[in-house]
């Protein structure tokens, strides 16, 4: 059963008063969180409808130029063809889910990770202690963080990567969890 | 859904992983596919043209960036164009804070006039089959919830915004909002 404050927040996205921020924040809930996914997919799908009948019957359309200028624009715009690595922790810290890009970054599983901290795990030799301790602090206070760390893949690679963690609240201002998005640096790695 | 639904809606889907490959022409055919409802959802929420090509232009291009991303677990390929596209005329009224000028051109503007009659109001509804569903559902929702879902999906007010405008605690609100949608998919059914 999805909680309250769940569906509540669903029924926001969908009909589209939330803010920017809450949306994006929702998104990261999405990713993870099956049962919502499929509840918040069914409220988009009474927004589109009601969307759709609240159209006038004759559509307005489009000057005929924009087409035509937004196919000139796709070279300037990259297709994004693997998504972000995503893991979900739990107030403790500890993994409660990994997405498989997350998989492909590092090399364990959700089942390896799954109750595990991933700092002594992912970190090593010459990851800054610093950023680390930085990382560690902003998760125990649940306070957002972006930083950019070197991490050791499970066949002892080093990679860098950039990791964005948020904290979700409840309605209340509590943690619920805590989402990390994380993107591969390649560019950083020496030739 | 019925079979041709179901035809249009694998189309779609077929559609945007080609896209999603780089396919240009399949580009073409979803904007061919798409435009006028993107855009005419795009001006009901704008009422300002050029406002509304751009947002189209902004729908378009994440769509030709994400595609690849497209996860048929958060909706149909149409719902999630209508998604962006509400999101971003939302986004984009709020940040120009153009609400009150909307209003006067409500009153003074003949051509929103002729095309949507109210557009504050769940009343101008297309006279399409679905369509009329669609308003029959939404008068079978109880005043406080009609007027709660109105607010969010026409008036570009975030939750508080319309807590305040109601005079009513924001758990109210949302539980409105919540309760309304749930009973509209409850009396839509598979049609949506």
């Amino acid at each position: 059963m999805i909680p309250e404050t769940l569906q509540d927040r669903a029924a926001q996205y969908a009909s589209g008063s939330m803010t920017p921020v809450e949306r994006e924040q929702f998104d990261l809930i999405l990713e993870f969180h099956d049962e919502l996914r499929e509840f918040g997919a069914e409220l988009s799908e009474v927004a589109a409808a009601v969307t759709l009948a609240t159209l006038p019957a004759n559509p307005v359309l489009p000057s005929p130029g924009i087409k035509a200028r937004i196919l000139a624009k796709l070279s300037e715009h990259p297709q994004q063809t693997s998504s972000e690595g995503f893991v979900v922790c739990g107030t403790d810290g500890l993994v409660r889910w990994v997405n498989p890009a997350f998989t492909e970054m590092c090399g364990y599983t959700v089942d390896e990770l799954r109750g595990k901290n991933l700092g002594p795990i992912l970190q090593g030799e010459k990851t800054d202690r610093e950023t680390a301790a930085r990382m560690r602090n902003a998760v125990k206070a649940y306070q957002p963080c972006r930083e950019t760390i070197l991490n050791y893949h499970k066949n002892g690679d080093p990679y860098w990567v950039e990791i964005a963690i948020t904290p979700i609240l409840d309605d209340a201002g509590e943690p619920l969890w805590l989402v990390a998005r994380e993107h591969e640096r390649a560019d950083l790695l020496p030739a | 859904m019925d079979p041709d639904s179901e035809i249009e809606l694998s189309a779609e889907i077929d559609l945007l992983q080609k896209i999603g490959q780089g396919d240009r022409q399949s580009f073409e055919a979803l904007y061919d596919r798409f435009s006028g409802v993107l855009f005419s959802t795009a001006y009901r929420v704008l009422n300002n043209r050029e406002a509304a090509e751009d947002v189209l232009q902004d729908v378009f291009i994440q769509i030709w960036e994400k595609a690849a991303l497209y996860d048929s677990a958060r909706g149909k390929p149409m719902t999630w164009a209508i998604t962006l596209t509400r999101n971003k005329s939302i986004d984009r009224l709020r940040s120009t804070q153009r609400r009150n000028r909307l209003q006067d051109d409500l009153l003074h503007e003949s051509e929103t006039v002729d095309q949507f009659d109210d557009r504050s109001s769940f009343d101008a509804v297309s006279s399409v089959e679905t369509g009329g569903l669609v308003r029959a559902a939404i008068q079978k929702l109880s005043k406080d919830q009609r007027e709660a879902i109105e607010l969010a999906f026409f008036s570009s007010l975030t939750q508080t915004e319309i807590s305040e405008r109601l005079g009513e605690p924001l758990g109210t609100v949302k539980a409105r909002i919540r309760r309304g949608m749930m009973r509209l998919k409850e009396l839509l059914g598979p049609r949506c």
